[in-house]
């Protein structure tokens, strides 16, 4: 599945999967004016960049990840509260 | 002539009493220019809040005014106090999955944040501090979303949790318990300190104490729409990761319950303004 294929009201739930040197070559990088890619690991350790990055990335030089593969999100469990609740 | 002359002048033609136009809002028309805002509507309405500000008290107490006026990134990324386009004048860097629109900046709660340079430890002060955001989303689940919040480890942290299971955690120099009070996580979220004996914190201008002693601030860079963790394997890494969107932020000294009413009623007129208030 694409990009194009997950209908608006679902890009929240998909992300795009990258391998280690694509996470490598997009962190930190533009993708839109003033917006900046940020890959992150999912519970699988696999390397992502969200389908928002993917929907608005107009940098010519990354347009190659609207061909990415899209995957459903399922985040690494969050830590306790820092502190916690004492 | 400059164009920001030509507004200056454009602004005085418009004064309907024909008086000079107030010297304190050249630093609304000095973000204007930055962010590039040409909406009249968006102009009288950042006009009027640093008038209000300025009128309050208040101005003097920020180090960084996030008005997300203007519908994108570039726009939104303008701090008011200090619209240079620089690192040091606290513009944020947004950086994963945002929407940006005439409403604010709307994180997509998995890997969206923004940077706002601004290292707690060099840039303010310990049992003076507050932090604000005007959340127009409700949203808990169950899961710890962080709206703006910094941590390094060893240090003590300062954090806006709206609500996280029905409870609103509001930190600035240590960790508490939280407040069991909040039915939703919509309007204006206030972290304060102005002791070391007590924070007083506010949601929608409803004043929320606790008794609790601070610690230290954090060496580390306080983040939007997540907040950022440092130790040895981590710099500045982001964690809780929000999905609500955010129409206003500042971070500053410490308010009075005064001020804290004062700039609750500014934000609030300015969200009406422009039709986004909740």
């Amino acid at each position: 599945m694409i990009l194009s294929q997950i209908p608006v009201t679902e890009l929240v739930n998909y992300c795009a999967k990258l391998t280690p040197e694509q996470a490598d070559s997009l962190r930190g990088q533009v993708f839109l004016q003033d917006s900046y890619f940020n890959p992150i690991q999912d519970i699988e350790d696999n390397w992502i960049i969200s389908a928002q990055e993917v929907a608005y990335c107009a940098n010519p030089e990354f347009l190659w990840i609207k061909d990415l593969p899209m995957i459903p999100f399922v985040p690494k469990p969050a830590p306790p509260l820092f502190g916690g609740e004492a | 002539m400059s164009v920001r002359s030509a507004r200056y002048n454009l602004l005085l033609l418009r004064n309907p009493k024909g008086l000079t136009v107030i010297p304190e809002e050249r630093d609304a028309w000095a973000f204007l220019d930055a962010a590039g805002i040409k909406s009249s509507r968006q102009q009288r309405a950042v006009i009027d809040l640093v008038r209000g500000l300025k009128n309050a008290q208040l101005w003097s107490k920020m180090k960084a005014i996030y008005p997300f006026v203007g519908g994108t990134a570039t726009t939104h990324k303008f701090n008011l106090k200090d619209a240079r386009d620089a690192d040091a004048a606290y513009r944020l860097q947004f950086n994963g999955g945002y929407t940006h629109s005439s409403n604010g900046i709307l994180p997509n709660g998995s890997n969206g944040y923004a940077s706002t340079f601004l290292n707690e430890n060099t840039s303010m002060t310990l049992n003076d501090q507050h932090m604000s955001i005007y959340s127009r989303t409700d949203s808990d689940s169950g899961i710890l979303r962080c709206d703006m919040g910094v941590l390094k480890e060893g240090d003590r942290e300062s954090s806006i949790f709206p609500k996280y299971n029905n409870v609103f955690y509001p930190r600035i120099h240590a960790t508490n318990s939280g407040i069991a009070n909040t039915t939703n996580s919509l309007g204006y979220f206030i972290s304060n300190r102005k002791s070391s004996t007590e924070i007083r914190a506010f949601q929608n201008n409803s004043l929320k104490q606790i008794t609790n002693a601070s610690v230290s601030k954090s060496d580390g860079i306080v983040y939007i729409s997540a907040h950022s963790f440092s130790n040895s394997g981590n710099n500045n890494t982001p964690f809780f990761y929000s999905n609500r969107q955010l129409a206003f932020a500042t971070i500053g000294d410490g308010l009075t319950d005064t001020d804290a009413t004062n700039l609750y009623n500014i934000v609030q007129r300015f969200q009406t303004s422009l039709g986004r208030q909740v």
